[in-house]
């Protein structure tokens, strides 16, 4: 069969995927980047939204559109008391430590996702689901493009945030150097809270927008979670572009990966790019430059 | 020596235990068993040389995959592919681990590459039209001997208690040798170690190594005693963070604590699927990841810390 026809729909597919990959990765590297902290329930809390969204249309009869006014708010109330009760106690523990308290929580997150809801499938209707726009030989969903467009701008205006503001010129310091920070006067404290806030918030602004064209299940979370791993190690950890470029690669690998393979091998090709730069250059494509 | 007498007459004493035990009981003996040789591989190199893996159901999975393709394809007995499983855990344990010590990871790093090289091995075993593909492969019930398949339950115990004794044996004669002090020093500071001229890429290799043949013996054996495996059970993650639990809640780097983790927890598994009867799926494992949290924050020593603080503490 020729694929050659069918490579530009795969590329766009890759790049609207990417841009998904990339907002979830930079919440990751931000959480990362400014608490020194790997939250592997990161994905988790993407799932959280995902559910929201999903009770909100079958309670209220909300359009995900809407939704989205009520799951950023709990999605970022949800970072705010898992930061009090449970990282912010282990914030200057051995990192062993907080893995754990981190996976510990995936498990507990998840496992009360599929007691509530069980382990089907459920997909969430919008006003734009079906919608699809026609460029030449591509075709493209209109809640993907948004929520990928979306995304991107999210991403650059974090990027903007941590850059040209007082707060983000505050955060960075936490990140740079704790103890320097503390003696500046910076509210330490306040500020890891508020990276963990936004790292993770922002997962409730992604959910509604992916819910018209993505299931919801217990497991999502943590597949996202893995990518994000991916996107944020090949983009180099805490590193905002990084996260940005590794996501497209990611999409666009698995998108014309699963086109020329067919299967889960693309999941292979994916892995061992991860594992090989884990290896030769765990500082990632854009080097160690912190925030 | 007087030690490996204890734990001789520990097993003998567990063996007189398991054929008292009723069907389900035997049942809960066996995972309890197979769960703590895992969990006990598991600290070899995570809790004896501090390097936390993400990926040690590769070692478990390779082993059951070994083994049944052996006796499928090959007609090998189990028996022997006990062995050539345990070959080939520790060739990959020795391979992923100089691979990645040399490069100098570690942390948060080395559990990412681990769980990747898992998550790797399950996509393949999963594309592998003779290792099943992703439905697995089924054992035929022949019980015999030889065919390591036994006529009750009572034999799969004597076997899993075979392999627990193994796995005990080998943690705690690395315990007490210079091997145990190196992996010690490594996990305590690299740096101090390098200084003082261990060997650390060396140290950790060989934990590695054994860390993944220990796992891998219990593979096989989970493979005769379910007479099916695919991807999914013996390859995926779920069973990678269960040898991490048992062992963190059990007590992290002591001897016999991950153990300890394994006796309380899986019968408290089972206790909870007899009690809500099938309702509430992962339930378990919400009661897993509070205990795990809460371990963390109120004892990071484990139960095992919390018992020997206990009988520190009593009045003499």
């Amino acid at each position: 069969m020729d694929l050659l026809p069918l490579l530009p729909q795969a590329l766009a597919d890759g790049l609207l995927l990417g841009g998904v990959y990339a907002i979830v990765a930079v919440g990751l590297t931000m959480t990362f980047g400014v608490l020194r902290i790997v939250n592997f329930a990161h994905g988790d809390f993407l799932a959280i939204g995902l559910y929201l969204t999903y009770l909100g249309a079958t309670l209220l009869g909300l359009d995900p559109y809407l939704s989205l006014f009520l799951v950023l708010p709990l999605v970022t109330l949800a970072a705010a008391f898992t930061y009090k009760l449970l990282i912010a106690p282990v914030i200057l523990a051995p990192e062993h430590n907080q893995i754990v308290v981190t996976l510990g929580l995936s498990l507990v997150l998840q496992n009360a996702m599929l007691a509530f809801f069980t382990a089907d499938l459920h997909a969430i209707p919008s006003v734009l689901s079906g919608n699809v726009l026609r460029f030449g030989n591509v075709f493209v969903q209109a809640a993907a493009l948004i929520a990928s467009a979306v995304s991107i701008a999210l991403c650059l205006g974090l990027y903007w945030f941590l850059r040209s503001t007082e707060l983000g010129r505050l955060i960075r310091a936490a990140a740079q150097d704790r103890d320097a920070a503390l003696l500046c006067g910076v509210n330490v404290d306040r500020m890891y809270l508020l990276a963990f806030c936004i790292g993770v918030g922002s997962l409730g602004l992604v959910a509604p927008l992916i819910a018209p064209f993505n299931y919801v299940s217990p497991g999502v979370g943590s597949n996202f979670t893995l990518t994000a791993f991916i996107v944020v190690v090949l983009g180099s950890m805490g590193n905002f572009v990084g996260a940005l470029v590794g996501g497209f690669i990611v999409g666009i690998v698995e998108a014309v990966g699963g086109l020329v393979t067919g299967g889960s091998i693309n999941f292979i090709i994916t892995y061992a790019i991860f594992i090989l730069f884990l290896l030769l250059k765990p500082e990632g494509l854009l080097g160690g430059r912190r925030l | 020596m007087r030690p490996m007498l204890l734990l001789g007459l520990a097993v003998a004493l567990l063996a007189v235990l398991a054929s008292l035990l009723p069907i389900y009981g035997q049942h809960v003996f066996i995972l309890v068993a197979l769960y703590g040789a895992v969990a006990l591989a598991w600290n070899v190199l995570g809790g004896m040389a501090g390097q936390m893996s993400l990926g040690h159901a590769l070692f478990v999975g390779a082993g059951a995959y070994v083994s049944t393709v052996l006796y499928l394809n090959f007609a090998v007995s189990p028996w022997v592919g006990l062995v050539v499983a345990a070959m080939v855990g520790g060739a990959l344990g020795a391979g992923v681990g100089y691979t990645v010590f040399r490069c100098k990871l570690s942390g948060v790093y080395f559990a990412l590459v681990t769980l990747a090289v898992a998550e790797m091995a399950l996509h393949i075993v999963s594309n592998v039209a003779v290792l099943g593909g992703a439905n697995g492969l089924a054992i035929p019930s022949r019980p015999d001997f030889a065919n390591f398949q036994f006529h009750s339950k009572l034999g799969f115990c004597y076997a899993a208690l075979g392999v627990l004794a193994v796995v005990s044996a080998v943690s705690l004669a690395i315990h007490r040798s210079r091997l145990g002090y190196v992996l010690l020093a490594i996990r305590e500071n690299e740096r101090s170690a390098a200084a003082l001229g261990i060997d650390v890429v060396q140290g950790k290799v060989i934990a590695a190594a054994i860390s993944g043949a220990l796992a891998a013996l219990v593979g096989p054996i989970y493979a005769n005693y379910v007479l099916f495996i695919d991807p999914e059970s013996v390859l995926g993650l779920p069973l990678s963070i269960d040898a991490l639990l048992f062992a963190f809640i059990g007590g992290l780097g002591s001897l016999f604590g991950p153990l300890l983790g394994a006796v309380v927890l899986v019968p408290l598994t089972e206790l909870l699927r007899g009690l809500l009867a099938g309702r509430l799926a992962g339930i378990h494992l919400i009661v897993y990841g509070v205990i795990l949290i809460l371990v963390m924050r109120l004892a990071p020593r484990g139960l095992w810390g919390l018992l020997s603080d206990a009988i520190a503490r009593r009045p003499k």
